[in-house]
């Protein structure tokens, strides 16, 4: 080992060091809340939770189905938060393909005591997001059958847009109603 | 006492008299109902003269998707979905206008904003006989086919506070958000129409498309129709540059193809 390097060994060896720490801390740190849903997927199998999540898409009559973990130690809104996550996820890989983008970011969620869950959207999920009708059929569709088959406590599903109700998802679907599981069919 | 009776009974005397006073008026009266009423029964016959009058005007309603803010979706560069179907809706409009004796309105003829309550009331005010809501969709989802919606039927919900039986029993008053409910049939049966026209070879085009089916879907503005609604995507090539001539030539063969199904709708209901 030449001179030029012995200089820079401790540099490099505190680099290292630093690496592990990070590495080490991060593992501690981000852990538990992925515990309790909100970012890292690795659940305990004791807590561990199966749930269904459809996928509307296309004009396939039937939509795709993948089963997902949540914490069932985790709050009712947390779970729910977890899978509309999974949803996104996926549905992003679908409008990927197309070279697109879809934000149907969550501004709140509320859950009521007779089983009404409240969906509250970010704006920006009503601006140049969808082609067509249909397509925001679909995600409502998406929506609705995930969550009120998975938790049958939760009878029916109100969406709202930036904090207030609204006549259309983004100018077509009809969001002046309340969705039930049969709707959906 | 006998000062307070007396003017009471002198009253009633005269309502009495002023009663018995109207009674060969009332007979009068009753002569001339009856007599108009005769005369009406007998104009309402049909006579000669009436039978070459020409139908009664029927009314189309045409509802260009979005508009103002609400820009819908991005069609090709600088090209937004209200524009085209406002363009769309005006070709229908003078398409229908050429082909048969129908009113026709539009919901709105230039970029402004306008409500879904809006676009609904003034449907259900004209009394139209057809709704007819104009979107847009790519060709890429569809496989260039049009697409063609009618109403999910909506469940009765009970107002908070109100019983059905309550609601039933008031007035013969239908709820805003179940007024399609009752045009599901009539729905259905103009969309079937309008696909079917869609499928016929276009004389001009000489192109044909498949069939499909309408969709079921729950859609704000077809909701508080009380008339034959649907709300139909038109295919257009997206992410595409569309020269005008190309884009003007698509739009009017698109339009003669929803005149014609929305002229044999009315034709033969």
């Amino acid at each position: 080992m030449d001179a030029k390097m012995q200089k820079w060994l401790p540099v490099f060896g505190g680099l290292a060091g630093t690496a592990v720490v990070l590495a080490v801390g991060i593992f501690f740190i981000v852990r538990p809340f992925g515990l309790q849903g909100t970012g890292d997927p690795l659940i305990p199998p004791d807590q561990a939770r199966a749930v269904k999540v459809y996928i509307y898409s296309g004009q396939l009559p039937q939509p795709s189905m993948q089963v997902v973990q949540v914490n069932k130690e985790a709050s009712l809104p947390e779970q729910i938060r977890w899978i509309m996550r999974k949803i996104a996820i996926l549905y992003q890989q679908e409008y990927k393909k197309e070279g697109r983008t879809l934000d149907f970011g969550i501004r709140s969620l509320y859950v009521r005591k007779n089983g009404l869950l409240i969906l509250d959207f970010e704006k920006s999920v009503q601006y140049n997001q969808f082609h067509g009708a249909w397509e925001e059929w679909q995600l409502v569709r998406s929506l609705v059958r995930s969550i009120l088959e998975n938790y049958p406590e939760l009878n029916q599903m109100k969406i709202l847009v930036g904090g207030q109700e609204v006549d259309t998802l983004a100018g077509h679907v009809d969001l002046s109603r309340s969705f039930i599981l049969g709707d959906i069919e | 006492m006998q000062r307070g009776s007396f003017p009471r009974k002198s009253r009633e005397a005269q309502k009495q008299k002023q009663h018995h006073g109207s009674y060969p008026w009332r007979c009068v009266a009753l002569g001339v109902l009856l007599l108009s009423a005769g005369a009406g029964s007998l104009s309402a016959e049909e006579t000669p003269e009436k039978a070459a009058l020409p139908p009664p005007l029927q009314v189309v309603v045409i509802d260009p998707g979005h508009g103002g803010k609400d820009g819908g979706m991005l069609v090709a560069k600088n090209r937004l979905e209200k524009d085209v179907v406002l363009a769309a809706a005006l070709a229908l409009k003078e398409e229908l206008g050429r082909q048969a004796n129908l009113q026709l309105y539009l919901t709105r003829t230039r970029d402004i904003a306008v409500t879904i309550l809006e676009r609904t009331t003034m449907a259900n005010r004209q009394e139209t006989d057809i709704f007819i809501s104009l979107h847009l969709t790519t060709q890429t989802q569809t496989g260039g086919q049009v697409r063609i919606y009618i109403n999910q039927t909506r469940e009765l919900e009970r107002p908070a506070g109100l019983q059905f039986s309550k609601m039933q029993a008031s007035a013969y008053i239908t709820p805003w958000y179940l007024a399609q409910n009752g045009q599901q049939g009539l729905s259905e049966q103009l969309a079937a129409v309008l696909l079917k026209s869609w499928r016929e070879p276009d004389a001009v085009s000489g192109e044909s498309e498949l069939y499909q089916a309408p969709l079921v879907t729950p859609l704000s503005v077809l909701t508080g129709v009380r008339a034959p609604a649907v709300l139909v995507e038109l295919p257009l090539p997206a992410g595409q540059a569309l020269d005008d001539r190309r884009f003007e030539e698509t739009i009017r063969i698109m339009s003669r193809r929803l005149a014609r199904g929305l002229v044999q709708f009315l034709t033969h209901r």
